[in-house]
């Protein structure tokens, strides 16, 4: 067995993050020495899933400024139980909870998918079906007028959920629209089936307001637009959300739909969402723990075999050929103007959002309605608030342009929560207390909307702001002095509602830099079975 | 790989996900180690994270093919066990006969697969490094310094009968086992074979989302559509 001290480590691994966990496994059968290492006492990072004792310790750690300033201002909510009550709902023991702080749903045509199951992965893991897409209706807000395409259907007195859309049938089908809505929004399907050939209707507007664009190219007003919008899921403002943002977003909505079955288009995996992703891979490298709070501090260079030092907070120094960890890890403030988002990075790289996870004592079984004969019965719904739908802080009147909230509700189908319960996890870009404020009344309405009686209640709560880098100026370490190009800084999490692929297009491009020569693209992850083998297949480069 | 060579019966062969469990030190890996290689290493590193092994377990009417995975017993990886007994069949409870807070443990694992893992879970409680136990047989056991114990005689800290109540109250299978020697280790694992229900055995996959058929339902399949798939709806491709 090598000691960490007197091995040349071909890659030090920093992180258990989804982008570190699947580095890993891409490496995981090369013959690359790896030291895969993490701070902290559980896997997954930013992705990870907690039991409630689990994100108790969490959510201190952060409130002690313990954890990574991505993650701000969290607090816990026990409401008062009346205990005298025994027939009252009740939370049951930590450990029957496995909540997600990447509940992120993954579309069927994600790479990751395919990936996972050429890495042979797959077959340890388990995914369910997201369903429904809902538009929350406040019964505050002013109704429709004759001619915005939105059916005459007298005053409502109550809020309701309108479901979205998912099929040009659907469209036919719904109720809420009148004739020249549902033609219009019928055309504009047929449209996005195949925009990229149609650029002519939209180039023009490709970096300008989606639902300019959908009035003015099809006529759909902004009443009928919000199933639309939905789909982006942008935590924006419609009017920032661009054309050509929403054009990929709804079309990738919908061309994932039927892929592993009919009436749904997007998954999660089960047992507390990309955590179950980044712990399969890991264990395709071993991982061992660092207790320090930081990685690596550059200790000396060795240009002869291009390998340097760094020093671990527990584990005294090591040698390595490369370094791979986030911004948050290595703590490179310095890079991370260059080096954060994949792909296309302009704007939309630091977003920060308002969170909320919260256990609710009811299976909140209408909102997963079977999407189709002979398909799963889906495990997760979407809830979406437009603006325009909530009151903010301090009002009992509609504000007109909050940011909009989104809910994605996980049934126990997930494994997250157990029987007759459910878990809200909420996201809007709101900060602060109204943003804590607005989130609150999108879960009170949503729960006054289902209909229940008793209005279903919450049994637990975490809540938290997470931004997608360091808002902050000054990161707390840096490593001027080292060889950059031995250092491979992935970008940090972001508070995404769907898996993003260009965390693929990331750990493709740090594997090939490490691997070099040897590897083409079509390589990638692909791995034969081992199922065959007998005796101990974990690679044994671990640190023992 | 034990059984390569054996002619291929044509008996029915299912696989089995079997998950160990306890406290750092009690000897689960070196079991899974004298179970797949027939071998046994004085000095063994703890387990880092998880290892995953598999065996194939000849019964008389069936073959079973174990899925392991060995856990590391260490503390700091406790929050992981979840993600390897969920859809186990079968767990292995291991404590050290020569150390008694590790059957307390053994027993917190216990509670914790019967609220937490499948319902129809085969548990199997076992009392390792019987060798030490009886001071004529364990001649290595002075050597060792188990734990710090050492002097003369039995250094049986649990009594076999103390632990096989407990076992008989929770309806577990019991053995005690020395993997150094070897000890009932094959036992245990044709134990387990033969206890896990017909019924719950399937094809060589399958044997996961073994929980119940509510979540069977639920689950997706990423490699194959389903029978009934139509391309229509939405799907513009
Ligand atoms: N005398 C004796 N020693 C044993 C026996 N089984 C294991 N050991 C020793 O006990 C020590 C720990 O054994 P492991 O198999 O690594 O224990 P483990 O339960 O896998 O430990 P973790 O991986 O840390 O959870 C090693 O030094 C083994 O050689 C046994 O039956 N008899
Ligand atoms: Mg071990």
């Amino acid at each position: 067995m090598d000691s960490l001290e007197g091995t040349l480590w071909d890659v030090v691994l920093y992180g258990t993050g989804i982008r570190q966990s699947l580095l890993a496994l891409a490496l995981s059968r090369s013959d690359k020495k790896i030291l895969h290492i993490d701070s902290h006492q559980w896997y997954g990072g930013a992705e990870a899933a907690f039991s409630l004792q689990e994100a108790k310790t969490w959510v201190e750690g952060i409130q002690h400024e313990l954890e990574h300033p991505q993650f701000k201002k969290a607090s816990l909510h026990h409401p008062e139980r009346d205990d005298s009550q025994t027939d009252a709902p009740k939370l049951s023991y930590p450990r029957a909870y496995s909540l997600a702080l990447a509940p992120q749903l993954i579309y069927a045509r994600s790479d990751l998918l395919r990936l996972l199951v050429s890495s042979k992965v797959e077959k340890q893991l388990e995914f369910v079906a997201i369903g429904s897409w809902w538009v929350y209706q406040s019964a505050l807000a002013p109704q429709g007028s004759s001619d915005d395409g939105t059916a005459d259907g007298g005053e409502s007195s109550r809020s309701s959920l309108l479901r979205v859309p998912s099929s040009r049938e659907d469209v036919f089908a719904d109720t809420t629209l009148d004739l020249n809505g549902r033609r219009k929004l019928m055309k504009f399907l047929r449209f996005i089936a195949r925009f990229e050939d149609e650029p002519d209707t939209w180039q023009q507007h490709a970096s300008k307001p989606f639902p300019e664009f959908l009035e003015q190219q099809f006529g759909i007003p902004v009443a009928i637009q919000s199933p639309l919008i939905a789909l982006t899921l942008s935590l924006k403002p419609p009017s920032e959300i661009t054309t050509e943002f929403a054009l990929s977003k709804i079309a990738t909505h919908l061309r994932s739909i039927g892929v592993f079955g009919r009436g749904f288009g997007a998954v999660i995996p089960k047992w507390g969402g990309l955590s179950e992703i980044a712990q399969v891979a890991c264990r395709a490298c071993a991982v061992g723990g660092d207790n320090g709070a930081y990685a690596a501090e550059e200790e000396s260079q060795d240009g002869a075999d291009s390998s340097f030092k760094i020093k671990l907070s527990s584990d005294g120094r090591v040698s390595t050929r490369w370094l791979v960890g986030d911004v948050e890890d290595l703590g490179l403030g310095s890079m991370k103007e260059t080096s954060i988002g994949g792909g296309d990075s302009r704007s939309d790289t630091a977003i920060i959002a308002s969170r909320s996870v919260t256990v609710v004592s009811s299976p909140l079984g209408s909102l997963f309605p079977p999407v189709a004969e002979g398909s799963p019965p889906p495990a997760g719904a979407v809830v979406f608030f437009p603006s325009g739908s909530l009151c903010t802080a301090g009002s009992e009147e509609i504000s007109q342009n909050h940011s909009p909230v989104y809910i994605q509700v996980h049934s126990n189908d997930t494994g997250e929560c157990p029987k007759g319960q459910s878990v809200l996890y909420t996201f809007t870009a709101e900060l602060g207390p109204p943003g804590l404020q607005l989130l609150t009344n999108a879960m009170t309405g949503l729960l006054a909307a289902v209909e229940e009686d008793p209005t279903p209640i919450a049994l637990w709560q975490m809540q938290y702001e997470q931004s997608s880098q360091w808002a902050d100026a000054d990161p707390p370490h840096t490593l001027h002095a080292v060889n950059n190009d031995r250092i491979i800084c992935l970008p940090s999490s972001s508070p995404d509602l769907s898996f993003d692929d260009a965390i693929i297009e990331n750990v493709r491009d740090a594997w090939k830099r490490i691997m070099g020569d040897e590897v083409d693209d079509a390589s990638f992850m692909v791995f034969e079975d081992r199922e065959e083998m007998a005796g101990i297949d974990e690679d044994d480069d671990d640190l023992g | 790989m034990a059984d390569s060579t054996g002619a291929q019966a044509p008996k029915p062969s299912s696989s089995v996900k079997l998950v160990l469990l306890g406290e750092a030190a009690v000897g689960k890996s070196s079991l899974v180690m004298r179970f797949v290689n027939n071998d046994f290493q004085e000095n063994k590193e703890p387990t880092i994270g998880a290892a995953f092994l598999t065996q194939k377990c000849n019964l008389p009417t069936r073959t079973i093919k174990f899925e392991i995975w060995d856990t590391a017993g260490q503390e700091r990886f406790a929050s992981l066990a979840p993600m390897y007994y969920r859809n186990a069949q079968a767990a292995l409870v291991v404590y050290d006969i020569t150390k008694a807070s590790s059957l307390t443990k053994a027993q917190h694992w216990v509670a914790e697969l019967q609220r937490q893992a499948s319902p129809g879970i085969v548990i199997a409680l076992v009392g390792n490094k019987f060798d030490l136990a009886n001071p004529s047989s364990s001649s290595a056991a002075e050597g060792e310094g188990e734990e710090g114990e050492e002097g003369e005689g039995d250094a049986r800290k649990i009594p076999a009968a103390t632990a096989k109540a407990y076992a008989d109250e929770e309806a577990l299978l019991f053995f005690e086992t020395s993997a150094k020697t070897g000890m009932n280790v094959a036992e245990v694992f044709t134990a387990i074979a033969n206890a896990i229900p017909e019924t719950s055995l399937k094809g060589p996959r399958g044997a996961a989302g073994q929980s119940g058929r509510q979540q069977e339902e639920s689950r997706v399949n990423l490699t194959g559509p389903r029978d009934n798939v139509g391309a229509k709806e939405g799907c513009a491709c």
